[in-house]
């Protein structure tokens, strides 16, 4: 006997009268069988058609099935990912939500102080100073001796420094009367010295939100102080903006300028940034042959 | 004689002042007040020729005081004599109605040449510096770069002629462009023009 399940196929020949088949792969066959007892003349036997059907697992709908199952399954995990993804990102937010308020109350809590202290040194020693001044100057029209005259000036020197010392811990009429207005008593006064000279440009409307100002303050103070401290600057520029939506502030100096690699913690930057960060503002800084330029953005509240 | 009231809360300074003007002459102390509101209840009474009058005080503050006094006085002289110093106070004094304003730790011969000055019927104030025209749209070093711009300058070259950084020129850059409401480097060039700038 020989046999074939597929008409394209070749014939076996087997000597058995049963037949087995195994391992068939799923599809439609006919099984052709043609007899012989000398191998050379073969009768045809009606063929038997049959179909091997696949197995579960190749069906059409399984693979469907799975397909959309394996998709769902994705997009669920996909979503819950997105979600874990946004949740962790809001809980992020919030600690630098938190971070920024602890900030923001710290700087706010150390002006309070500043203020405090400026304010007694202001109004009670100053104004202690100024009267024992009048009466050293009294004494000094009396007597006209050289002590009468050198207690006079150094109560005027000490008048002086107390002064000094007022306008750095409390910015001079910077929550009174704005920004510019502050900012231009400040540079006055350091300008006076004659040590150093700083170029003031204020364009655009004043500024009258006292806790942005006193923070801006407070940079361009520590600003100033880098410039003439480390960078050993004889020209700064202050050079202000403000837009209805942020304000934008240059500042130049023609020091020596610094590697930002090699910044030390002296060197306050990390003051300034976290001060720039409390305002949800942006710092960059460039240092060079031109010296340092700094220029930094503060959003405005509408 | 000048017939004096002074007001400061703080006593050793009004002790100083006070002898200031027995030693100097031509002054007599008829009042001394360490606050505003006692000051008040009593100023018509005594009708002072010169009121010296601090800013500071607890109560009710100088500038105030000055305030309501002129409401009903207007011939008493009044000087305020603070530790302040920023300008803004100046010009607070002045719309008050006060006729000079001086700071405490000035020599006292000039205090008093104030005082006279004042007597006189002139006022005095320090000198208010010239308000900055906040109002220009651009700044002296923006129109040099927007200057430079239009005449085919890059951004380094104005580095290098201004002597200033390239993050500096790009700032200025930006900021002008958004003053001028230009979407791109040729429309401000062209706005600035137009505007007279260039």
């Amino acid at each position: 006997m020989r046999y074939k399940i597929k008409e394209e196929s070749n014939w076996i020949e087997t000597p058995a009268r049963e037949l087995n088949l195994l391992s068939i792969a799923p599809g439609k066959y006919n099984l052709n069988f043609q007899f012989s007892v000398d191998h050379n003349t073969w009768i045809a036997a009606t063929a038997i058609p049959f179909q091997i059907s696949p197995p579960w697992w190749s069906t059409w709908y399984f693979r469907i099935t799975t397909a959309l199952a394996l998709a769902l399954v994705g997009l669920l995990l996909y979503r819950g990912g997105i979600k874990q993804y946004r949740k962790r990102n809001e809980y992020l937010g919030l600690i630098n939500e938190q971070q920024k308020k602890l900030l923001n109350a710290e700087i706010e809590a150390t002006e309070r102080e500043r203020s405090r202290i400026a304010k007694e040194l202001h109004d009670g020693i100053g104004t202690d100073l100024a009267s024992i001044k009048f009466i050293a100057e009294q004494l000094n029209k009396k007597t006209e001796t050289q002590e009468a005259t050198t207690i006079q000036n150094q109560l005027q020197r000490a008048i002086t420094d107390i002064r000094g010392i007022v306008y750095g811990l409390a910015p001079p009429g910077i929550s009174k009367y704005g920004l510019s207005a502050g900012l231009q008593n400040y540079i006055a006064k350091l300008n006076e010295h004659g040590l150093i000279h700083i170029k003031f440009d204020f364009l655009g409307t004043e500024v009258t939100d006292t806790h942005l100002n006193t923070t801006i303050f407070r940079i361009i103070q520590e600003l100033v102080s880098n410039s003439t401290r480390h960078a050993k600057s004889k020209n700064i520029s202050i050079h202000i903006n403000v837009f209805p939506d942020y304000l934008n502030i240059v500042y130049t100096d023609d020091g020596i300028g610094f590697d930002p690699a090699l910044i030390t913690p002296g060197l306050g930057l990390s003051n300034i940034q976290s001060r720039v960060d409390s305002l949800n503002g942006n710092l960059d800084f460039e240092s060079g042959k031109n010296g340092t330029a700094y220029s930094i953005d503060i959003p405005l509240k509408k | 004689m000048i017939r004096t009231i002074l007001t400061d809360d703080h006593k050793i300074f009004m002790d100083g002042l006070d002898k200031l003007l027995t030693v100097y002459g031509g002054f007599e102390v008829i009042g001394k007040f360490n606050d505003g509101r006692s000051l008040l209840n009593k100023i018509d009474a005594l009708n002072p020729d010169l009121l010296i009058i601090d800013i500071e005080m607890p109560i009710l503050g100088g500038l105030e005081v000055v305030k309501r006094i002129r409401t009903r006085n207007k011939t008493t002289k009044i000087l305020v004599l603070t530790m302040h110093e920023e300008w803004g106070y100046s010009q607070e004094a002045s719309t008050a109605g006060a006729n000079g304003l001086v700071n405490k730790s000035t020599d006292a011969d000039l205090i008093v040449e104030i005082i006279h000055y004042i007597c006189e019927g002139k006022n005095q104030f320090p000198k208010i510096p010239k308000q900055r025209d906040q109002s220009a749209l651009l700044s002296g070093r923006e129109l040099e770069i927007i200057q430079m711009l239009s005449k085919g300058h890059s951004n380094e070259s104005i580095s290098n002629e201004l002597f200033i950084s390239a993050l500096t020129v790009k700032t200025h850059r930006r900021n002008i462009q958004k003053k001028l409401s230009a979407d791109n480097s040729l429309q401000m060039i062209r706005i600035a023009f137009e505007k007279g700038l260039i």
